[in-house]
């Protein structure tokens, strides 16, 4: 039976599915909570990216391998049967969108095992979702964030849990005034049981504002820490143009941090309570590798680490809604694809209840 | 001089072996430090798999070795060139096994009950490839399983996921 666990372990996700139909002790196995995850324990680090494909009003969303260069479907328009879906979160392979075409309602799936939940409306006051996991109650939960410049903001949590009735489930609000100002394009992310985003205090100047990362408990459902940045407003060419990214990088925080049009610096939070960074990597453009890379525009990072081989560790960088890649071991190729990537997915077999 | 030990084999044929290279197993070493291992030692696996084994160890072993004796300098390149040295290995042992369904799955039992975690782990990933984007019909007949689905029961797990069995 060991040696039956550690084949399966090592099947991707999708593989498993059709498993299923060995046997009724591989289905009872793969069907069962400790199996998945385990399994998204060791498939962790071999996410894939979601794109944003097609050509109206064909469009969908579509997972890419960048390992393999293989792209999946993500039924999520045929899940709901609505001809619209806005994916706002994904976490272990459990995703969380919205349909504006059926009076904006929200929902969570795995789109690998095709349960769905539905989980209410997105009410136009709260405007970011984040989908999270609580590691003491062992459960998801989602949290909706209220933007409202200059004035005290409010958050609401609500838990995923594993009653099959239809009634949605119910929010929950916890925290009626913070004056941690969100940026209008939030962008959080989750660390070791924090989330994270960048935020900044509310002065009449702009010039005098603090720039900082904000950090929320999601156990205690609470603010914790105020995390400077490695790099202070005043002589950055980045902080001025809002252009930080953050990203989890093997469990650690990161931040991207254009340090001029073509050097992107990354670094590393080493020490929560007395924040400390390194700088662990230096992305450079070499112009003469076509057309250049501008870190001025708009642009997103995400990570793809390779497991089983560090030497392959890949940065890929979203720029003007183009996908470069990065690696490590030789810096400047990259490659190209197409659609809008957002998001990283993991195919699991997770599930919230 | 090297300590050696002698290993029989379900089919009581019997392997000379040093010490070091049959430690790595678990099960073998616990039964040497518990004081069982006096003459010969008895092993629930085939000798045609044991054989299988020890090849495995060996190259394991050689490996270590090695290691232990290189100082720094030029260490780098030979690492390299030994790491292209263990994958080729390394293909031709796993070629042999997918030509022999039988010792591959022989072997994966003698690795769990002998307690050797890398070769379980290798033989698990070696597997898992084989396995990879077969059909459910196929793996049933590698791995021996009996379908004990009802032809409803299937259809309900077909229906369940849709789309995910469509090639």
């Amino acid at each position: 039976m060991r040696s039956c666990i550690g084949i399966l372990l090592r099947l991707p996700a999708r593989d498993l599915i059709s498993m299923k139909r060995v046997c009724k002790t591989w289905k009872e196995f793969i069907d069962s909570r400790e199996f998945a995850r385990a399994h998204l324990k060791s498939w962790k680090s071999r996410f894939e990216i979601i794109l944003f494909q097609g050509v109206f009003p064909a469009l969908d969303f579509v997972s890419l391998d960048i390992r393999t260069n293989t792209h999946h479907q993500l039924p999520l328009r045929k899940l709901v049967d609505e001809t619209s879906a806005i994916i706002l979160d994904s976490l272990d392979g459990l995703i969380l969108f919205g349909v504006p075409s059926s009076g904006n309602k929200l929902y969570v799936c795995n789109p690998l095992t095709q349960k769905l939940k539905l989980l209410g409306l997105i009410e136009e006051f709260r405007t970011f979702y984040k989908l999270v996991f609580d590691s003491a109650l062992q459960k998801y939960k989602v949290i909706g964030f209220c933007y409202q410049y200059l004035v005290s903001s409010k958050y609401w949590v609500l838990i995923l849990d594993d009653d099959e009735e239809v009634k949605p489930p119910v929010w929950r609000e916890v925290e009626s005034r913070f004056w941690h100002c969100l940026r209008v394009e939030f962008a959080a992310v989750l660390v070791t049981g924090f989330l994270c985003w960048i935020a900044h205090t509310i002065t009449e100047n702009r010039e005098d504002r603090e720039v900082y990362i904000q950090t929320m408990d999601i156990v205690g459902e609470e603010f914790k820490h105020k995390i400077k940045l490695p790099i202070q407003s005043t002589d950055n060419y980045s902080i001025g143009c809002k252009l930080l990214q953050m990203e989890n990088v093997e469990g650690c925080l990161c931040v991207a941090i254009p340090e001029s049009q073509t050097e992107l610096g990354i670094w590393i939070l080493e020490d929560w309570n007395e924040p400390s960074w390194i700088k662990k990597y230096n992305i450079c453009h070499d112009p003469e590798l076509g057309k250049p890379l501008h870190f001025s525009k708009r642009f997103s990072i995400l990570y793809v680490m390779d497991a089983y081989d560090s030497e392959k560790v890949k940065f890929i960088v979203k720029i003007h809604g183009e996908l470069y890649s990065y690696s490590l071991k030789c810096p400047n190729p990259r490659e190209t694809c197409e659609g809008f990537p957002k998001f990283t997915y993991v195919p699991s077999l997770m599930r919230w209840d | 001089m090297a300590i050696m030990y002698a290993l029989k084999s379900s089919d009581n044929e019997i392997f000379e072996v040093e010490q070091k290279v049959i430690e790595q197993s678990e099960t073998i070493k616990k039964m040497i430090e518990d004081g069982a291992a006096t003459g010969e030692i008895p092993l629930q696996v085939s000798s045609k798999t044991l054989a299988k084994v020890l090849e495995w160890c060996k190259q394991r072993q050689h490996k270590t070795v090695e290691n232990e004796n290189d100082d720094n300098k030029g260490k780098r390149k030979k690492e390299r060139d030994e790491d292209d040295d263990i994958k080729e290995w390394e293909n031709k042992f796993s070629d042999e096994l997918k030509a022999d369904k039988d010792v591959l799955f022989d072997l994966l039992l003698a690795s769990n009950y002998l307690d050797l975690p890398a070769l379980l782990s290798f033989l698990c990933q070696l597997v898992a490839d084989m396995v990879a984007g077969k059909m459910p019909e196929e793996i049933r007949r590698m791995f021996n399983i009996e379908n004990d689905f009802t032809p409803e029961e299937e259809k309900a797990i077909t229906a369940e996921h849709g789309w995910a069995f469509q090639p």
